[in-house]
């Protein structure tokens, strides 16, 4: 099989085909050892940019299929629907999970600030200062949350090591740490975190003792 | 500033109002109240007399809405946030009728010994050994290493002793300390504050309806509505046996008493009495009697 450089004369045997369809019928009963497939030549030019001489003269050769700059391949790459909206899901998956998670953090510190109010009241009582509490509050968080990350960011590691390949998102490019939007989580986690605590340990310590503690109940 | 010849807890027409809703609720009606340093006293009164509400107050848990209160060189009213945080750490203690208010059931009794030195900033080598010491002092020395829930009632109520008296402070206040505790723990309580009024001259204000507890001290205060308005004091020989009991009604500033529930209904008295004065005595007639207006 090859590329006529002349059209052929009468009498010759020969066949005109689209080069995919031709190419489909041959690959038929190819195997992954033996198959056949278009050429394909790679250019490295200076500058990334090909001159009007040396795309004229490649669109001379014969049996040409078509001339493609990496660039336009690549950006057509991020054009595609299906990587786009696995990446998107991901990360919404990400703030969602990081808002939820808040949310569920502001509703346990309320149900730790009323259950626990006669223990912090107590606590007061002896000397205990607003600063002190938010330490305290702090440090009892910190014990279960950094855990939690660690646990977190191993389990998201094996994950993403077992299943990006699958996901085939970009041929072989290996995987990228989007380090901006980690910090950009992490900031909006660590503030958000730093406010709940500041409120839980305001409320706290706004409340009057001997209420809390029912002392007025003779 | 604190003057030598004050007492060491004076209230002087101490009002304290709450607001509930919309209503508003008069917990404390010009109070009057004197305590000499190193003094052991009790309060007693029927519910919504104002005794907790006193305690809260000078335990600086509360403000007044009127009127004065100074403990020592404190004035309470003048104390900002940080200065009742400081207070409550170092001039005062407290120990609450319901145990579970006292400890925290998570710590060791050496632990919640250790709780308010730790919040003073007591190093760990030093309230270590005084926590120690203290338990020993009430007793408890077989007890360190046992949580709240391993303990009787009046074993908590005696390391709450301990932890009030950890950081060294001047008045003790005890709300009830021996309201949820049988007789004989009761008793053994009664004798650690005791003990730690005589041994270290700790000023102690116990808010009881215990009778025994209120028969073994040397000043009963009697309250009523939002008011102190009797007076027990009695005189011990030696070996702490009562010799004298006098009971008086107090006169407040301006002048008020409050006649006993008991005399009001034995004699039918409604809104108005009569004052008759003699030579070294009032006498209170009811408003029906018919009174000469001669001085005796």
């Amino acid at each position: 099989m090859g590329f006529l450089p002349t059209y052929p004369a009468a009498g010759d045997r020969f066949l005109i085909a689209p080069s995919d369809d031709l190419l489909m019928f041959l690959n038929a009963t190819a195997s992954p050892e033996s198959y056949y497939t278009n050429n394909t030549a790679w250019l490295t030019l200076p500058d990334r940019q090909m001159d009007a001489t040396a795309r004229s003269q490649i669109e001379a050769l014969p049996g040409l299929i078509g001339i493609s700059e990496a660039w336009v391949v690549y950006n057509q790459l991020l054009r595609e629907p299906l990587p786009n909206a696995i990446i998107g899901v991901l990360f919404a998956g990400f703030w969602i999970s990081l808002l939820l998670g808040l949310l569920d953090f502001a509703f346990y510190l309320v149900m730790t600030a009323s259950r626990r109010a006669t223990t912090f009241a107590v606590l007061r009582a002896m000397g205990l200062n607003g600063a002190r509490l938010w330490g305290l509050l702090t440090a009892e968080q910190l014990t279960l949350i950094v855990p939690a990350i660690g646990v977190g960011v191993l389990l998201g590691a094996l994950l993403a090591a077992l299943l990006i390949p699958f996901l085939s998102l970009y041929g072989d490019e290996g995987l990228l740490i989007p380090v901006g939007q980690i910090g950009g989580l992490l900031l909006v986690f660590i503030v958000s975190f730093t406010a709940l605590l500041t409120g839980a340990t305001i409320a706290l310590t706004r409340s009057k003792i001997g209420q809390v503690l029912r002392l007025g109940d003779e | 500033m604190f003057l030598m010849t004050q007492s060491f807890v004076m209230c002087e027409n101490l009002v304290k109002i709450y607001k509930v809703a919309d209503l508003e609720v008069v917990a404390l009606q010009g109070v009057d109240l004197s305590v000499e340093a190193g003094e052991m006293m009790a309060l007693v009164g029927p519910s919504g007399s104002g005794k907790s509400t006193l305690m809260n107050i000078l335990g600086a848990l509360d403000t007044p809405s009127a009127g004065q209160v100074h403990v020592g060189e404190h004035n309470l009213l003048d104390l900002s946030r940080h200065q009742q945080v400081i207070y409550r750490r170092r001039v005062v203690g407290f120990v609450w009728q319901q145990t579970a208010r006292n400890l925290l059931p998570y710590l060791t009794a050496q632990e919640n010994v250790e709780l308010p030195m730790a919040l003073n900033g007591v190093r760990t080598k030093e309230r270590r050994a005084r926590a120690r010491e203290l338990l020993a002092a009430v007793g408890l020395d077989h007890r360190f290493a046992h949580k709240p829930g391993q303990m009787s009632g009046g074993e908590q109520q005696r390391v709450a002793i301990a932890i009030a008296v950890a950081n060294y402070p001047s008045l003790l206040l005890a709300d009830e300390p021996t309201g949820e505790v049988d007789g004989e723990a009761a008793n053994i309580i009664f004798d650690s504050l005791r003990l730690l009024n005589r041994e270290l001259g700790l000023t102690i204000i116990i808010v009881t309806h215990d009778h025994n507890v209120a028969g073994r001290v040397d000043r009963v205060v009697g309250m009523l509505d939002g008011r102190a308005s009797t007076e027990i004091l009695r005189t011990r020989d030696a070996a702490g046996q009562a010799l004298t009991e006098d009971e008086y009604v107090l006169l407040d500033r301006s002048g008020r008493i409050q006649l006993p529930q008991a005399y009001i209904e034995t004699l039918e008295i409604k809104d108005r009495v009569r004052l008759h004065l003699s030579i070294g005595h009032v006498r209170v007639y009811p408003q029906q009697t018919e009174v000469s207006g001669e001085v005796e």
